[in-house]
């Protein structure tokens, strides 16, 4: 895979990280917010459009283990947006996705 | 008596991963169908009825995601999930034939035990993002 390809999934998957909180957080919840609703579309849309273009050009085996690094991304926003400190299991788990990811990408 | 059988939380976290598993294909089909050369974005894939079948799955898979997540406490659902990542890669080996080598599914195993590790605190880490939005 180029960098680029590389670059391209790691922003799909911060898309749908945020594009999915978004939605839950609008259909759900005490009081269902449209904003969010709205937003949260706007943010899938603009994955999905890029997910096919990625998809049209490489294996989905090889594109969906970047899936994994969704909770990666969730834990550095919780860390540099909350200053969350996570368990020292968690950052083991997010070293192996990291380097699943690393192994799925140059295969 | 079906219908409640099919609220159940484990049979929707199982709905929810064949659907989500089942959308992929389908939108990958609609990828591959794109004509000629495309850019970053695959608008030109929207002409494809696979990337329609997908993005219909997409959506339910997405409500049974939310219903999950009203039964179950959120670091089962996402341990549970997981399962996708198995099912995906099957999927493309039976379906699209896509050529899997030794090198990716140890990837995708390393990545699957990574997402386990990290499936509670993930999980806790998500519900207080959610409430800062």
């Amino acid at each position: 895979m180029t960098w680029t390809a590389i670059i391209l999934c790691i922003i799909c998957q911060a898309l749908i990280v945020v594009g999915q909180m978004l939605l839950k957080r609008g259909v759900s919840g005490r009081q269902p917010r449209t904003r969010y609703f709205c937003l949260g579309i706007f943010s899938m849309a603009i994955w999905f459009f890029l997910w096919l273009g990625l998809m049209g050009k490489w294996d989905l085996s090889k594109l969906y283990p970047f899936e994994g690094l969704n909770p990666v991304l969730m834990a550095i926003g919780a860390c540099l947006l909350l200053k969350e400190k996570l368990p020292a299991s968690a950052w083991v788990g997010l070293g192996l996705v990291g380097v699943g990811v690393a192994i799925v990408a140059g295969s | 008596m079906i219908w409640r059988w099919f609220c159940n939380a484990y049979v929707q976290i199982a709905f929810g991963s064949l659907t989500v598993t089942a959308s992929e294909l389908l939108m990958k089909c609609g990828a591959n169908a794109q004509a000629g050369a495309i850019g970053v974005f695959g608008f030109s894939a929207m002409g494809s009825a696979w990337t329609w079948a997908g993005i219909v799955l997409y959506c339910i898979s997405f409500v049974s995601w939310v219903s999950v997540l009203q039964k179950l406490p959120l670091a089962i659902a996402y341990g549970l999930i997981n399962i996708v990542h198995v099912l995906i890669p099957l999927g493309c080996w039976i379906f699209l034939h896509e050529v899997i080598s030794t090198q990716r599914w140890s990837g995708i195993a390393i990545v699957l035990i990574g997402m386990l590790l990290i499936a509670k605190p993930a999980a806790q880490v998500e519900q207080k993002l959610e409430a800062r939005l």
